[in-house]
C-alpha cells in the first residue's frame, strides 16, 4: 500500500476543507502532497516539483483548472507527459470533453467519488495507461 | 433588399431586350420561324452575358465566402480543441450555468466534505479506534443521510437535463463487474444499518461494456438504494451480473414490499410514487426509475421490473456490448 513513498502529487482545489480531506487520504497512500487553492498558484506550483500526477479542480479562482491544464499540455511543456485528473462538481458535459480534448487523463465527479475510489481510480488509470507502452 | 433590387434590374433588362428583339424581328419583312430563332437566341445570349458577368459574379464570390467562412468555423471548432491554449476562461464563460446547477454545485462540495470526514472518522485507524459504538453508529447515519442528499441534488440535475435534452454521453469502455463491486463497497454501510447483506453473482467472464460509467453508476447506485429503502430490517439484496451474446444485464433483487401490478406500470415514469403504504414510509422525489430509465434508454438498452406483492422486487437493465 505504501509503495507510493515520496511520490509528489500537484493538488488544486479552492475549498479548503475539500483540499484538507483529499490531502489526508492521499497521504495516507503514502504521497506527498503539494497543494494550491487558487488557479495562479497552481501555475506557479506546476514547475516547482516533478509529479507523479496532478488533480485539478476546475472551478478556480483566479485561473480556472482547464487554464492550468492548457498550460501543462501546451506545445513545448516540460510535463506534458505528467498524468491529470480532473475534480468538478457539476459534470458540464461540454467542460468534460473540452479537457479530454485538451489531454487530460480522466476526470471525477466530486459527489459520487469518495477520496478512496478517487486514488484507486487514478493508480489503476495510471497502470493502465504504463502497460502498452 | 438587395436581391430583390438585382432581380428587379434582371426583369427590366429582359423586358427591354424581348421589346427590343420583337421590334427588330418585326423589321425583318415578315416573322419567319428563323428571325425568330435569331430573336431568341440574342435574348438567351444577352442574359447569359448579363449573367455570367454580374449575377454570376455575385454569386460565386458569395459562396467563397460561405466557404471561407464555413473553413474558418471548421478551424475554430478544432483549434477549441487544439491549439487555442492563450485564451483565459473560454471554456467556461461558454457555458450559460443554470440556476440548478449552481445550486447543485454549492450543496455539493459541503456535503462531500462532511462525507470525506465521515469517512476518515469510520475507516482512519487513526481516529476510529477512539469512537465508541454509539458514536460510530451515529456517524453511519450521517454519512448515509449526506448520501441521500448526494443523489436528490444528483436527480434534480439530471432531471432539468433530460428536460433541456442536454444530458449527453461519454463512453469509455470499463469492467461492469468492477464498477458493481465498488458501489457495492460503498453502499455496504448504508445496508449495514438496516442490519441487511448485499451479495453479488455473477457470471464469469463479463466482457467489457462501453457505456458512460458516471450514469451506469448512477443507475446501479439508484437500484441498490432503492433495494435498501424499500426491503425491511435483515433482508438480504442480490446483485446479479449476466450476460448473453448481445447484452450485459444487471439485476438488482430484494425481497422487500413488492410493487403491484398497476404501478409495475407507472414506475419509470416522472414523479411517480406508489401509494403503497410502506413504500410511501420511505422518502424521495419519484425521480431516480425515471433518470435511470432514460440513461439506460440512451445506451439503447432496456430496464425493466418483475415483482410480486410482499415477496419483493428485480429491477434489471441490459446493455448492449458493442454499442
Amino acid at each position: 500500500m505504501n509503495n507510493n513513498n515520496g511520490k509528489k502529487i500537484l493538488l488544486v482545489e479552492d475549498d479548503l476543507f475539500l483540499l484538507d480531506v483529499y490531502t489526508q487520504f492521499f497521504t495516507q497512500r503514502g504521497y506527498i502532497v503539494v497543494s494550491a487553492s487558487d488557479g495562479e498558484e497552481g501555475i506557479n506550483k506546476l514547475l516547482e516539483n516533478e509529479y507523479y500526477f496532478i488533480i485539478l479542480d476546475i472551478m478556480l479562482p483566479k485561473k480556472t483548472g482547464i487554464d492550468i491544464l492548457k498550460e501543462i499540455k501546451k506545445e513545448g511543456s516540460t510535463i506534458k507527459d505528467v498524468p491529470v485528473f480532473m475534480l468538478t462538481a457539476v459534470g458540464y458535459d461540454e467542460i468534460i470533453k473540452q479537457a479530454f480534448q485538451i489531454g487530460a487523463n480522466g476526470y471525477f465527479l466530486k459527489s459520487s467519488s469518495l477520496p478512496n475510489q478517487i486514488i484507486d481510480e487514478v493508480e489503476s488509470s495510471i497502470n493502465n495507461s504504463q502497460v502498452p507502452k | 433588399m438587395k436581391d430583390s433590387y438585382n432581380i428587379f434590374k434582371i426583369l427590366m433588362i429582359f423586358i427591354i431586350f424581348i421589346v427590343l428583339g420583337y421590334f427588330i424581328s418585326f423589321r425583318v419583312t415578315s416573322f419567319s420561324s428563323f428571325t425568330f430563332i435569331i430573336w431568341v437566341v440574342f435574348v438567351i445570349i444577352v442574359i447569359f452575358l448579363y449573367l455570367v458577368f454580374f449575377k454570376l459574379e455575385a454569386g460565386i464570390s458569395d459562396k467563397l465566402k460561405n466557404l471561407e467562412s464555413l473553413l474558418k468555423h471548421k478551424d475554430s471548432l478544432e483549434e477549441t480543441g487544439k491549439s487555442s491554449y492563450s485564451d483565459t476562461n473560454s471554456s467556461l464563460e461558454s457555458i450559460e450555468p443554470d440556476i440548478i446547477s449552481i445550486t447543485a454545485h454549492e450543496i455539493k462540495t459541503p456535503v462531500s466534505i462532511i462525507k470525506g470526514y465521515t469517512d476518515l472518522l469510520l475507516n482512519d485507524s487513526e481516529f476510529s479506534a477512539g469512537i465508541n459504538d454509539k458514536a460510530r453508529e451515529y456517524i453511519k447515519r450521517i454519512d448515509s443521510s449526506s448520501n441521500e442528499i448526494f443523489s436528490l441534488v444528483e436527480n434534480f440535475l439530471n432531471a432539468t437535463k433530460i428536460e433541456n435534452n442536454k444530458l449527453s454521453l461519454n463512453l469509455e469502455k470499463f469492467n461492469i463487474v468492477d464498477l458493481v463491486g465498488d458501489i457495492v463497497d460503498n453502499m455496504e454501510n448504508e445496508a449495514s444499518i438496516k442490519k441487511q447483506h448485499i451479495l453479488i453473482k455473477k457470471m464469469k467472464n463479463i466482457p467489457m461494456i462501453s457505456a458512460d460509467k458516471l450514469k451506469i453508476e448512477e443507475v446501479i447506485n439508484n437500484l441498490i438504494e432503492n433495494a435498501i429503502n424499500y426491503s425491511p430490517e435483515g433482508a438480504d439484496i442480490t446483485v446479479l451480473i449476466n450476460f448473453d451474446a448481445k447484452f450485459v444485464e444487471v439485476a438488482v433483487k430484494d425481497t422487500g414490499f413488492g410493487i403491484s401490478y398497476n404501478d409495475q406500470k407507472r414506475i419509470f415514469s416522472k414523479f411517480f410514487r406508489s401509494d403503497n403504504v410502506n413504500i410511501r414510509k420511505v422518502g424521495g422525489t419519484g425521480l431516480g426509475l425515471y433518470i435511470s430509465s432514460k440513461i439506460i434508454d440512451m445506451h439503447h438498452g432496456n430496464i425493466s421490473v418483475t415483482s410480486n406483492e410482499n415477496e419483493g422486487s428485480t429491477f434489471s437493465f441490459k446493455l448492449p456490448i458493442n454499442v
